[in-house]
């Protein structure tokens, strides 16, 4: 099943889950050993997993924003993003109920910045529901695709 | 013109596991050249396990009255003034690089035990991991925190004059 929406409310839709996983990455690839300590918060897994997680979840992060954002494996990232998304929002709704007052790890590392609740629970919900979104989409063309377009259209003028 | 640069098209969950693979390669690679994470070379991964060692209410009781035990209280300032740990230094961990230098000249060996407010505060954790990194090699985080402590009826002291 793929649902047939507006060409550019898809490239918005793209844009913005790219854009917004490729910047989540960056302080995360930075300071990995922060990431842990973050995701530790959580008291869900123990030391290893957490550092194993802050080792390679940065960088998914980053090439499924490139992927979803330039359209280069767009159905790949996406669901990478879907996957990612149900995880966190289950991490952060479940912190929620056990009445953990910690920084959500999210974008920041900084434990003061992006306390959670029920609002990253919703936020979380609705970038799940973007990412199901993109996944179903028709295939988008490539970077790669739109330049080798344009560089016909423009050898046909 | 388009089909030419589309390879085979894959499935998702095959481009999926492709970016898997990748980020595994990056995140490791990347980690290893710039030392971090898993190949920092003053976080070993045992040390940090033990920088999160969990030490009950009952256990940081005991380690209390056995005196041999820093407590280290990484909550603000003004909440450490208003009350804390009998003997605990205080080591905010916004203000950690500020505060280390009292740590500096420490015998790397001396048990330190770190709290916050209670088990809903993560700068404990924070703080006992960066000890760790400064070298100390028994740092443990009393999780329960001054809230389990108060609750415990254990003695207090305050350095706020009241």
């Amino acid at each position: 099943m793929t649902f047939k929406i507006h060409p550019l409310l898809g490239l918005l839709i793209r844009v913005f889950l790219g854009g917004m996983f490729i910047i989540a990455s960056l302080d995360k690839i930075v300071d990995p050993a922060a990431f842990a300590v973050s995701i530790l918060n959580y008291k869900v897994v123990g030391f290893s997993l957490a550092m194993l997680a802050a080792t390679i979840l940065p960088w998914l992060e980053l090439l499924a924003g490139l992927g979803l954002l330039l359209g280069i494996v767009p159905r790949g990232s996406a669901l990478v993003i879907a996957v990612l998304m149900a995880v966190f929002t289950i991490l952060v709704g479940s912190a929620v109920a056990r009445g953990l007052d910690i920084g959500c790890g999210c974008f920041s590392q900084d434990p003061a910045a992006g306390r959670i609740g029920l609002q990253k629970v919703a936020e979380n919900i609705g970038l799940f529901a973007l990412a199901v979104i993109a996944l179903r989409m028709p295939r988008p063309h490539s970077v790669l695709e739109r330049r080798s377009d344009e560089s016909r259209d423009h050898a046909s003028h | 013109m388009s089909e030419a640069v589309t390879l085979h098209p894959r499935s998702a969950w095959e481009e999926a596991a492709i970016l898997v693979a990748l980020a595994c390669v990056l995140g490791f690679g990347y980690t290893f050249f710039m030392e971090r994470g898993f190949f920092s070379p003053t976080l070993s991964s045992e040390t940090l396990t033990e920088g999160i060692r969990l030490v009950s209410a009952d256990s940081a009781r005991t380690l209390f009255h056995s005196g041999a035990v820093l407590f280290i209280d990484s909550r603000h300032t003004a909440s450490y003034d208003s009350g804390h740990v009998p003997g605990a230094m205080s080591l905010p961990a916004d203000e950690f690089d500020g505060y280390r230098v009292q740590f500096e000249s420490m015998p790397r060996s001396q048990p330190l035990v770190v709290y916050c407010d209670g088990e809903e505060c993560n700068s404990s954790v924070a703080v006992a991991i960066r000890l760790t990194g400064m070298g100390f090699t028994n740092v443990r985080t009393f999780f329960g925190g001054w809230d389990s402590w108060m609750k415990a009826g254990l003695p207090i002291e305050r350095s706020d004059g009241r």
